[in-house]
């Protein structure tokens, strides 16, 4: 199904922010996923949680190619 | 408490989930639960095709071919053992697995030139030799995590004594494992150890190749992990494709410890945190070097 930017981009937000337990406010979109503190498995299982939400396969190493919030949203717009 | 191989109850956990739950997203036809080796520059071809070609390849690499009596340590759904008997004509091929499923999985095709032990490596007493061994993706399980390089060439070492002696001399054994690449065990999470692969620890190659020195000659490593990407790719399409149905069978926590351990896996060998290794072994008839040396050679305490 065809999901904008932005949209993944709240998706991406809201998963890092229960995972982080930190308010959506306080990550930054143009900062690296990887420095956030998320582990190497939360971000893997986010691959997948973004194959659900955009209806596309998502490759596992997706928060290493397009390491930030913003490049990753945008990528996924694109596939979706 | 035996350092010693994954038991019984935990190789149970992970490959009784069910048989049904499992050819959902392995190849139907092979259930073939390890690499394939694929042609890396055709991208369209099959899985089925890329199992086909990994055991031949063992097949061949061992010598197995025309031979009375083969032996497969860790047979899963008999994949390897089916091949052995109708495509390379071996008379009567052995198998041993922990799970009761698999064991009766292979049951079920009621070919009586296979046999299948439900019994560890540790417990195999053959009556006569082997004329060449084959395991697949099965060394993983025999070390318990959080040993030292030392105490998991020791463990590695009891395999390799134990092959030899069952091996005709010349003999080959053809290995298949997942090791260790960029990386230890403290680099992976605790989800893969404790929820997928209960009590096992990957091998690193150096330990295979100082637990088999002396024993065996090394002819050939291989190393393709870009054929286990392409393998996992597979598997993990194929699980999503048929969720709902996996779901229905097997409940949806296991659903999503599968497609988690898939995942990971994927970016694991990508990343080259992971390797896989293929192995080829030929018996050394008249070893010269005595567990005694070696333990010498590699002092536990330079090593660890």
């Amino acid at each position: 199904m065809k999901r904008s930017q932005s949209e993944v981009q709240e998706f991406i937000v809201q998963y890092l922010s229960t995972k982080l337990d930190v308010s959506p406010e306080r990550l930054e979109v143009d900062a690296p996923i990887m420095t956030t503190g998320i582990s190497s498995r939360e971000a893997v299982v986010l691959s997948g949680e973004l194959e659900d939400f955009i209806g596309q396969p998502v490759e596992p190493s997706v928060a290493w190619e397009y390491p930030t919030i913003a490049a990753l949203s945008q990528h996924l717009a694109t596939l979706s | 408490m035996t350092t010693r191989g994954a038991s019984a109850e935990a190789i149970q956990h992970h490959y009784d989930v069910s048989n049904d739950f499992y050819r959902m997203w392995l190849d139907p036809k092979t259930m073939s639960y390890t690499s394939g080796i694929f042609q890396l520059d055709d991208p369209n071809q099959s899985l089925s095709d890329a199992q086909r070609t990994k055991v031949d390849y063992h097949a061949q690499t061992a010598r197995a071919a025309n031979q009375a009596r083969v032996l497969d340590i860790g047979c899963g759904w008999g994949n390897m053992l089916f091949s052995l008997v109708r495509d390379h004509n071996v008379k009567h091929a052995t198998g041993l697995t922990l799970s009761k499923a698999q064991r009766r999985h292979i049951l079920d095709a009621g070919d009586p030139r296979i046999e299948v032990r439900l019994e560890s490596y540790v417990d195999h007493a053959p009556e006569s030799e082997y004329d060449a061994i084959v395991s697949v993706e099965a060394i993983e399980h025999f070390a318990r995590f959080g040993l030292s390089w030392a105490e998991k060439v020791d463990i590695y070492r009891e395999l390799f004594s134990k092959a030899h002696a069952w091996l005709k001399p010349g003999g080959w054994m053809s290995l298949q494992m997942t090791t260790y690449g960029n990386s230890c065990s403290a680099s992976f999470d605790q989800f893969v150890a404790e929820e997928i692969f209960r009590e096992a620890d990957l091998p690193r190659l150096s330990e295979i190749c100082a637990a088999c020195d002396g024993l065996f000659s090394v002819e050939t490593v291989l190393n393709g992990r870009e054929h286990y990407v392409r393998t996992l790719r597979h598997w993990l399409a194929g699980l999503r494709s048929r969720r709902a149905d996996a779901i229905a069978t097997a409940g949806m926590e296991v659903y999503r410890r599968y497609d988690t351990f898939l995942r990971l896996s994927t970016y694991m060998f990508e990343s080259g945190a992971c390797d896989l290794q293929r192995i080829a072994l030929r018996r050394i008839d008249t070893p010269r070097v005595r567990t005694q040396t070696l333990s010498t050679t590699y002092n536990a305490g330079a090593i660890s």
